[in-house]
């Protein structure tokens, strides 16, 4: 399992259109990638998850994955919610 | 009972109230797998509706249709799915029920973090929840198939899914909560259902069958109205469906009920007065009247070509009807230094003057000629009354024509047409007609004419009269001339917008008429209500008539019917 802590980029936080383009990017990857915010856990590729988080800009995450592809997956997400790739 | 009107319409219907817990019951399944089977039927099912729901609002609403992207990724979440199976098995109960309990568990969730947005996700999660929960249950919102006439659907709270599968009898909707700029609002205005939101309890006051009149426009609702109220009612609901049709026959081509098609036009003093028309929904203009355009002093020939030429060019596929220069009479224009005349009305006037004074109106026709190859225009001559003058005109047109190619300057055929407003050019209008292209019948002089009153003079202004069979029947000898020789005969006087004539002129087959932009969509409407064949058959009855009295009461008789 890798884990890594992320601080989320996002400007408008993790809503709308970045949490469903997260989604689409995590069900792209075989692993298990979850996402803990305040000791909870929750599904990577669940809409309904992500946007039960609430999350704002400058919030702090750890990511999660375990699976073949875990290493890459991790990489790709940690870019994202850090505002790297996504714009 | 208030609310907020957020899709505008009134309504009366019978009230249906729509109870989503009366759908599904909660129970113990007999077999777990069968049970998930059921639920992924339903789930499959849910998605092909949303897309086919996606494909169908796009073109209602356009980017507004994403919510349905939104309710589709919704349905392949995994949480979701694989909560609503972990109840079934560990449970044993029915699908129904499990959704209902993990989509609840999700809205709680939601509505824990406080935020603006996420809480706008939760009326998403009710859709799907009750989409699931209806396929499920295989059964429609609508109410029993045997209730005819107009439905108002009454409910706490309607999803976007709801509008949009609507009953086709549902023809408005009042709820309990819902905002403003929702989906659900949108759509009902997209589909032209009229809606009110925000009226409290209204699913307890209200039992199915009740009747209900909706006013969408002001966010009221009476409950089983008395006969007062459904009177108040059907008097609003007539005016606003004139206030529509007003609008309709605006942007369309004026067309009788039984398709036959005329034009109505303005008449203008100036190019500025061209926009006014064309926002009301007139097809050209069939008067401009251009001495107006001399009052101030006289205009060259390259002023009057850029008139004419913005004015072609505002109008754009609509046609332009210049008169020429039309002084005289009460028509005073100083500097041209007409002599002082008795009897004004009965002197130097219209063609008369502009075939005295050739260099002006040969100016005019050059600036008329110049104009004509940027736009449809058609030029006419006021106050004839002698085919000599028509001739002469036109020979003056000629060497207008011929000047102009020597010039080498471009100019196109102009349709030539002439005011009928004497009795002689009325009377003697078969003769007329092969002289030029068109007639426009100029009712304000003939009148004065034929009855021999003017109008200004306080002694006799009452025997100014237009009902009168004379007037009317010199009218329809002109029209029928004109259609017999094959040209359009139009009118540019105020009869053409007056409310009890227009049909009866209609059912001569006048063509074309021509008013001040004001009347211009009243008279569209009343074109548009009425049936020229229907109305043909009692022109000659109507001419037939003794009185002026008599005609007037029995037009009268037959716009009431035209227009209700």
């Amino acid at each position: 399992m890798l884990v890594r802590k992320v601080i989320l980029q996002l400007e408008t936080g993790l809503h709308a259109r970045p949490a469903s383009e997260l989604v689409k990017i995590a069900s792209g990857f075989t692993s298990e990638i979850v996402l803990v915010k305040d000791g909870q856990e929750y599904n990577a590729k669940s809409i309904l998850g992500l946007l039960s988080i609430g999350a704002g800009k400058g919030d702090e995450f750890i990511i999660k994955a375990k699976g073949h592809d875990a290493q890459e997956a991790i990489e790709r997400i940690e870019d994202f919610l850090a505002n790297r790739v996504y714009s | 009972m208030k609310g907020i009107g957020i899709s505008p319409g009134l309504v009366l219907g019978k009230a249906f109230v729509y109870k989503e817990e009366s759908l599904f019951k909660r129970y113990y399944v007999k077999c777990q797998r069968e049970e998930v089977d059921r639920l992924k039927v339903a789930l499959d099912q849910a998605k092909k509706e949303i897309e086919l729901i996606y494909n169908e609002s796009k073109t209602l609403v356009g980017e507004d249709a994403d919510i349905f992207i939104a309710h589709k990724e919704m349905l392949e979440d995994p949480e979701l799915i694989n909560g609503i199976i972990d109840i079934i098995i560990n449970e044993g109960i029915n699908s129904e029920w499990a959704i209902h309990k993990v989509i609840n568990n999700f809205i709680s969730l939601f509505k824990l973090r406080n935020n603006e947005y996420i809480d706008a996700k939760i009326i998403d999660l009710k859709d799907i929840s009750s989409r699931l929960i209806r396929i499920l249950a295989g059964s429609k919102l609508a109410a029993p198939l045997e209730w005819e006439g107009e439905l108002i659907i009454i409910a706490k709270e309607l999803t976007p899914s709801n509008i949009l599968q609507m009953d086709k009898r549902v023809r408005g909707i009042v709820t309990e909560f819902g905002g403003i700029t929702s989906h659900t609002s949108i759509l009902s205005k997209a589909s032209n259902i009229p809606m009110v939101i925000g009226v409290n309890n209204i699913t307890e006051l209200v039992v199915d069958g009740d009747f209900i009149i909706l006013d969408a426009y002001e966010g009221r609702i009476i409950l089983n109205p008395c006969e007062d109220a459904i009177k108040e009612y059907q008097e609003r609901k007539r005016q606003r469906i004139k206030f529509w049709e007003l609008h309709r026959v605006r942007d369309r081509e004026t067309i009788t009920q039984d398709g036959y098609k005329v034009k109505v036009t303005g008449n203008i003093a100036g190019v500025e007065d061209i926009k006014n028309l064309l926002a009301v929904g007139a097809e050209g203009v069939g008067l401009f009247r251009t001495e107006n355009l001399f009052l101030e002093g006289l205009l060259d020939e390259e002023e009057q070509f850029q008139l004419y030429k913005r004015a072609v060019d505002l109008l754009g596929n609509h046609q332009l009807t210049i008169r020429t220069l039309d002084v005289g009479g009460d028509k005073a224009i100083p500097y041209l230094n007409l002599p002082k005349e008795n009897n004004p009305f009965l002197g130097l006037r219209g063609i008369r003057v502009s075939l005295l004074r050739e260099e002006l109106f040969k100016i005019q026709l050059r600036a008329i000629y110049r104009a004509s190859i940027y736009g449809s225009l058609r030029l006419m001559f006021p106050m004839i009354s002698r085919i000599e003058e028509i001739r002469a005109a036109k020979a003056l047109i000629a060497q207008v024509q011929e000047e102009l190619m020597k010039e080498g300057i471009p100019f196109e055929p102009v349709e030539i047409g002439m005011m009928v407003e004497t009795p002689a050019a009325a009377i003697h209008s078969a003769a007329f007609a092969r002289e030029v292209d068109f007639f426009s019948i100029g009712t304000n002089d003939l009148i004065q004419y034929t009855l021999a009153v003017d109008r200004d003079n306080k002694n006799v202004m009452e025997l100014y009269d237009p009902y009168h069979p004379a007037v009317l029947r010199l009218i329809k000898l002109v029209i029928d001339n004109g259609c017999r020789a094959g040209i359009k005969v139009s009118m540019c006087g105020e009869l053409a917008s007056n409310s009890k004539l227009i049909p009866l002129f209609l059912a001569m087959g006048l063509d074309e008429f021509s008013m001040d932009h004001n009347l211009i969509l009243n008279s569209k409407y009343i074109i548009s209500r009425s049936n020229r064949g229907e109305l043909e058959g009692q022109v000659d009855l109507i001419l037939n008539l003794s009185t002026s009295c008599e005609v007037e009461k029995y037009l009268d008789n037959l716009i009431t019917n035209i227009l209700n």
